[in-house]
């Protein structure tokens, strides 16, 4: 029975789709993708024509993801046409100066083009560094004001100890229906398209080796091993050996993509080629039955990036093979 | 007049198999459809009025105001509705509803933050509506920085002042400052004067979003009808065709006309049904279906050099895939140039990315993109050039 499998793995193809291209995947193009994803940035310009020191910690305090930050010291607006920068921050020249004496409005020019997309959030962190300066200022005038006596610069910095090294307020995040952690729904997101091309990367695969079997079937070598009462041997040779390359890509591209497997979602890989040799013992011809998978892989992507996004949920998605990892 | 008939060939096999050129055309756009429409209802129904219930259990004045502050801000979005929703929190979680967040302000919240104790609010997510509980999520930590900057202002005052005043002096000043450093904080926007060109380098969201969606039509398509009408290889008939000088560059050279002239017609159509049918993302232009089919004739050339220099079918159509895919993303189709790593955006890469240069010219400068399309004829010519070359024989 070894046979089956010497004659699957004399083809070129057969390594070409269970060794080359996992390895390649796994060592250099996963790898290089994430490098590369992780390098992703929204380009935004900080002009300081006097090199003021403010901004310096203003820019350290602000966490520069996912900004990739250029300080210049004269405006250039051409960077906005050309799609160099997001948008552009200009900074008033005596910054500091306006901020201690309360003089705050339209200290910053900000530049930006109506197709200007998510500098709104920079807007955001950087009116969040400045407010924390100006509203301890705006005490300390408070405070001068009606106690005179009192020392300007100690009111100013005794407010400093409500921002660090935790903010006064925030705000706890709990999910009604069971999800722990948002932020970890949202990695898990990335992970999961991740997964579903690996699971349609694997039906192709079976997809491969059920052709061996049709072409064993046309070439009347199944109806030779029945009436030597061999096919059940012959179908469990190939069953294993699918059983054993499906496991192993999956498992190790799971590992791989820090995907984590659990309960259900172990038996993917032996849903997805029980559901192929179903559809070889119903369907007569190979390319009926592919028109079938391919419908039915189709489906399973949408369907599972649909549960994925909690669009749909119902018992029925379970259906498709792929949403036993949502379980 | 060989590679003509060669050409029709191509043609004549793709109508021999009507039901295949009919998935071929009809899975990419369904598929498109199904997920577009279902996603597109979900976050329509979801985010037309976002819901946020509140539970004050503290009921002082600085929570009150808190509250209309957040609900009078504009710079908020406009779609946010906060519902006083009493003081019984577990009926609330059991059954939320629409709501996307419940606010649990928890008694004694005033008090402990006017101590500098941090005191936290808890937010419960409704996941039964993802998208505005992921909006109600994103409004309210931009909130958590402005509400620490005006309690901070509250408390230094408090301390240095109004902690020595008495009776309702005391308490006269305390809800005085609260006003004032509530409305100078939330009042952020002053400390910026924005200015808004209509000049960008960039694609608005509706130019970006229908590139996206032709590309992946096409792109899909394009698949499709070069996997499921790939030839045979069959060597009785290779060797006929030798005979009659038919090499395997001319049958390769056919291919490419055909791939390249299915496009055209294909993508006249896509173009021509997508701006009838969404006028106001898209205007019917010749410029416009010009520079798409300039990336037809890549993604043609590309398809034919690779299988030039792969024979064997499954590398041959990794190594294709992966290509394509990463010129994509070099071009910035899959994530716009200006936010790719800068060891992408080098000018050595620029007639790389000359295809969506050329979408940029077009689309947000109204010119034409003569540069660009120098660089996508030079690399066409590349293309056929490499096609032509023969192939070293091996002695044996």
């Amino acid at each position: 029975m070894f046979m089956i499998w010497k004659s699957i793995l004399k083809r070129k193809t057969t390594w070409v789709l269970v060794v080359i291209i996992p390895i390649l995947f796994g060592l250099v193009i996963y790898p290089t993708i994430k490098d590369t994803v992780s390098q992703v940035s929204v380009p935004i310009t900080v002009v300081d024509q006097t090199d003021q020191e403010i901004t310096d910690e203003l820019l350290n305090e602000i966490d520069e993801e996912p900004f990739q930050v250029s300080r210049m010291d004269t405006l250039d607006l051409r960077l906005l046409s050309t799609g160099e920068a997001e948008a552009i921050f200009v900074f008033n020249d005596n910054m500091e100066a306006n901020i201690l004496s309360g003089q705050t409005d339209e200290i910053i020019t900000w530049y930006r083009t109506e197709n200007s997309y998510v500098d709104g959030l920079f807007k955001e962190k950087l009116a969040s560094a400045l407010m924390s300066r100006v509203v301890r200022a705006e005490a300390a005038s408070v405070v001068t004001q009606y106690k005179p006596e009192a020392d300007w610069e100690e009111v100013y910095e005794y407010g400093l100890r409500y921002f660090e090294p935790r903010p006064i307020f925030e705000m706890k995040f709990e999910h009604i229906s069971g999800v722990e952690d948002r932020s970890a729904t949202v990695d898990e997101s990335g992970d999961h398209l991740l997964f579903i091309l690996l699971w349609l990367y694997i039906s192709m695969l079976i997809g491969y080796f059920t052709q061996f079997l049709y072409e064993w079937r046309a070439d009347g070598v199944l109806e030779r091993l029945q009436m030597v009462q061999r096919s059940g041997r012959f179908y469990l040779t190939w069953l294993i050996g699918v059983f054993g390359i499906t496991y192993s890509i999956f498992l190790m591209a799971t590992q791989l993509m820090e995907i984590p497997v659990v309960k259900w979602a172990y038996l993917i890989p032996f849903g997805t080629v029980l559901i192929y040799f179903i559809f070889f013992e119903i369907v007569k011809k190979k390319w009926t039955m592919y028109a079938w998978m391919i419908s039915y892989s189709v489906a399973s992507f949408v369907i599972f990036l649909l549960a994925d996004w909690k669009i749909i949920e119902s018992d029925w998605m379970y259906l498709f093979i792929p949403t036993w990892l949502l379980v | 007049m060989l590679l003509y008939h060669l050409w029709i060939n191509e043609w004549k096999r793709l109508w021999k198999s009507p039901a295949l050129l009919l998935v071929t055309l009809l899975l990419p756009v369904a598929l498109l459809i199904v997920v577009g429409f279902v996603v597109y209802s979900s976050v329509q129904e979801d985010l037309e009025e976002v819901e946020m219930v509140i539970i004050d259990e503290d009921e002082t004045f600085e929570t009150k105001a808190l509250i209309n502050q957040l609900a009078g801000d504009q710079t908020l979005a406009e779609q946010i509705h906060f519902i006083d929703g009493g003081t019984n929190l577990q009926e609330h979680i059991q059954n939320p509803k629409e709501a996307a967040a419940i606010i649990q302000i928890p008694e004694g919240f005033t008090e402990q933050l006017r101590s500098g104790e941090n005191e936290n609010i808890t937010i419960y997510l409704n996941d039964q509506v993802p998208f505005s509980s992921q909006l109600a999520q994103l409004f309210l930590e931009s909130g958590q920085s402005y509400i620490t900057s005006a309690q901070a202002g509250v408390n230094t005052v408090h301390h240095f002042y109004s902690s020595d005043l008495e009776g309702e002096e005391r308490s006269d000043v305390l809800q005085q400052n609260t006003i004032h450093f509530t409305f100078l904080a939330l009042g952020r926007n002053d400390l910026f004067d924005m200015r808004e060109g209509a000049s960008s380098g960039l694609l608005s969201w509706n130019h970006q979003a229908v590139l996206t969606g032709i590309l992946i039509v096409y792109f899909l398509t394009y698949i499709l009808l070069a996997s499921l009408f790939q030839p045979k290889e069959n060597h009785a008939i290779q060797e006929r065709l030798q005979l009659i000088s038919v090499t395997k560059s001319k049958q390769r050279l056919a291919t490419f006309l055909f791939h390249v002239s299915f496009s055209w017609i294909y993508l006249c159509m896509l173009i021509w049904i997508v701006s009838s049918q969404f006028e106001a993302y898209l205007s019917f232009s010749w410029l416009y279906i010009l520079q798409w089919f300039s990336l037809a004739v890549i993604f043609a050339g590309l398809f034919m050099v690779t299988s030039r220099l792969i024979k064997e079918r499954a590398s041959m159509w990794f190594v294709f895939i992966l290509i394509s895919i990463a010129f994509l993303f070099v071009n910035g189709f899959i994530i716009p140039p200006a936010y790719l790593p800068e060891f992408l955006q080098a000018t050595w890469l620029m007639p790389l990315r000359s295809l969506y240069t050329g979408f940029v010219s077009i689309l947000a400068h109204n010119q034409w993109p003569w540069v660009e399309w120098v660089f996508i004829l030079v690399g066409i010519g590349i293309i056929l050039l490499l096609n032509g070359l023969p192939r070293e024989k091996v002695q044996r």
